[in-house]
């Protein structure tokens, strides 16, 4: 899949002032496009354009060369997604969107069930709880799942780490990374750190001012300069001695570990 | 002084927190900052909840400072403030002041004095010059600031934290971090923060940790950190997994 959700020009202003000005740039498959800056910096706003919900921006948004029509080609979900749980069991829960899109009734429930399993919630034994009966990790789960299983092209996320144990947010990660081979996803994080892989592609929103980086250049950015962004400090202080190698490893102790062990043997052998 | 004794507590009805609290105990001075650990559905939320005043315990004795705190909310107001993890369901006001004054306002305090509280917290948070601005206008962490600005306008003895750094954003969280421990130190206030960022672990000087409805750990950090490996359920966090490897390493 090559086609690209791109911006061209885009200015998203809210209550008449632009909060991000002139964006450039594309959204693709393959890999996570995060969307980070600080509260108020416009992420939510971005999304919410791309979505169609707010109007108040110019320039363009692009989907395979055309205009893009959102209408039926994207799912959102917002921060904490499981206060909106409407229905009485997951089941309904997940059944819900494909039922709106007039699916025959025959394919519905085993859509939704083979959803579930893919979302790591085994069918048989969540399809008739009720969604409350389930742990915070669960819960957002069957949210993703439920706003997922209609298969949009353009999946947008905001915040879909916050309020999880570490654990949760490790496993939510991974699940993430797997939808972003067939769907664009983008995913509004104050927690880059978790997806970072050296080919992420990061929009960074500061100042009314959007710049890509790849991973790889924005955790070498951020580990020189803490004002950049605030990145997990002992990853900073690890990374500190092995700023010019060319390119560092994911925010976690087994890769920097090992990241630390080939530098040395490679400073050994010289 | 916070004090649970043989504490239990559980939900009736199908809540977002179906589980059981079971016997906690434990005692908590003031002077430092308490970090209440442990997974999604640990029973920690729950116990932040019983030292508010929201729940009553259905067996054991909660005290703050003394008093119960469930029947003293109903007669003179909070013995400690709680912040909740979605600032949506905590702002009353429709814009930034009037949510600052409404704890005041019903405190009885006097026009002119809730005029400089409200200024002078405002400032304090960095809401200083949105004193006029309309809650909805405010962002997430924005709304989250002005959440513990409104709880700590009313000088409460004990502030608890209900995951209050799981919506901002990591500058904020510096900026948080920084303004409750001046806060701790320039009050004479308890500080109890729930969390469950591996990232928050480092400002806490004490650690009660719970599993499953049960308290099971009990002590300063240093101590969890030395135990480490006896504690199953922790997920170690990366910083502490990352020294222990390269010390390892001849």
């Amino acid at each position: 899949m090559n086609a690209q959700l791109e911006l061209k020009n885009l200015t998203v202003s809210y209550g008449g002032k632009a909060v991000a000005e002139n964006l450039n740039g594309s959204f693709g498959f393959g890999r996570l496009n995060l969307l980070v800056g600080r509260a108020g910096s416009g992420k939510s706003s971005l999304l919410l354009a791309i979505a169609g919900f707010h109007t108040e921006f110019s320039g363009q948004i692009l989907y395979d060369g055309a205009v893009f029509q959102s209408a039926g080609n994207f799912s959102l979900t917002f921060q904490d997604p499981e206060s909106l749980f409407f229905n009485s069991s997951v089941g309904d829960e997940v059944e819900y969107s494909l039922r709106m899109r007039e699916l025959p009734e025959s394919e519905i429930t085993p859509r939704a069930q083979q959803w579930l399993q893919r979302w790591g919630l085994d069918p048989e034994n969540f399809y008739q709880r009720h969604p409350f009966e389930l742990s915070g990790g669960e819960k957002r789960r069957v949210a993703l799942a439920a706003c997922t299983v209609a298969m949009p092209p353009i999946i947008l996320l905001d915040e879909p780490l916050a309020g999880l144990d570490a654990n949760g947010q490790k496993a939510l990660a991974e699940m993430l990374n797997q939808l972003a081979y067939e769907h664009i996803v983008i995913v509004v994080t104050h927690e880059p750190e978790v997806f970072l892989q050296s080919d992420s592609s990061v929009l960074f929103l500061r100042e009314g001012q959007g710049s890509w980086f790849s991973g790889n250049e924005f955790l070498r950015q951020a580990v020189h300069d803490r004002d950049f962004y605030p990145l997990p400090r002992w990853y900073c202080h690890a990374m500190a001695p092995f700023a010019a190698a060319p390119s560092l490893p994911p925010v976690n102790a087994e890769a920097v570990a090992s990241f630390i062990a080939r530098e040395k043997k490679h400073a050994d052998q010289l | 002084m916070i004090i649970l004794d043989k504490v239990s507590f559980r939900y009736n009805e199908k809540s977002e927190t179906s589980f059981k609290l079971k016997e906690v105990s434990f005692s908590c001075p003031k002077g430092s900052i308490t970090g209440v650990i442990g997974g999604n559905g640990s029973g920690k939320s729950t116990v932040a909840r019983l030292i508010a005043g929201m729940i009553e315990p259905q067996t054991g004795i909660v005290t703050v400072d003394g008093f119960a705190p469930f029947n003293h909310t109903g007669c003179c107001g909070f013995l400690a403030g709680i912040i909740f993890q979605t600032p949506d369901n905590q702002i009353v006001g429709t814009t930034v002041a009037e949510d600052l004054a409404f704890g005041l306002e019903n405190l009885g305090v006097s026009y002119d004095e809730m005029q400089v509280r409200v200024r002078e917290t405002a400032s304090r948070f960095g809401l200083g010059d949105m004193l006029a601005t309309p809650v909805h206008y405010l962002s997430g962490g924005q709304k989250q600031l002005l959440c513990i600005a409104s709880v700590m306008i009313m000088q409460p003895s004990w502030m608890l934290f209900d995951e209050p750094t799981s919506h901002l954003d990591p500058w904020a969280r510096d900026s948080f971090w920084h303004t409750v421990k001046t806060f701790a130190r320039e009050h004479d206030i308890g500080v109890m923060v729930v969390s469950q960022l591996a990232e928050d672990l480092q400002h806490f000087e004490q650690i009660l940790a719970f599993n499953g409805g049960s308290l099971v750990f009990n002590g300063p950090i240093a101590k969890l950190r030395a135990n480490v490996e006896q504690l199953p359920w922790f997920r170690i966090p990366d910083a502490w997994k990352l020294e222990k490897i390269l010390e390892a390493r001849p």
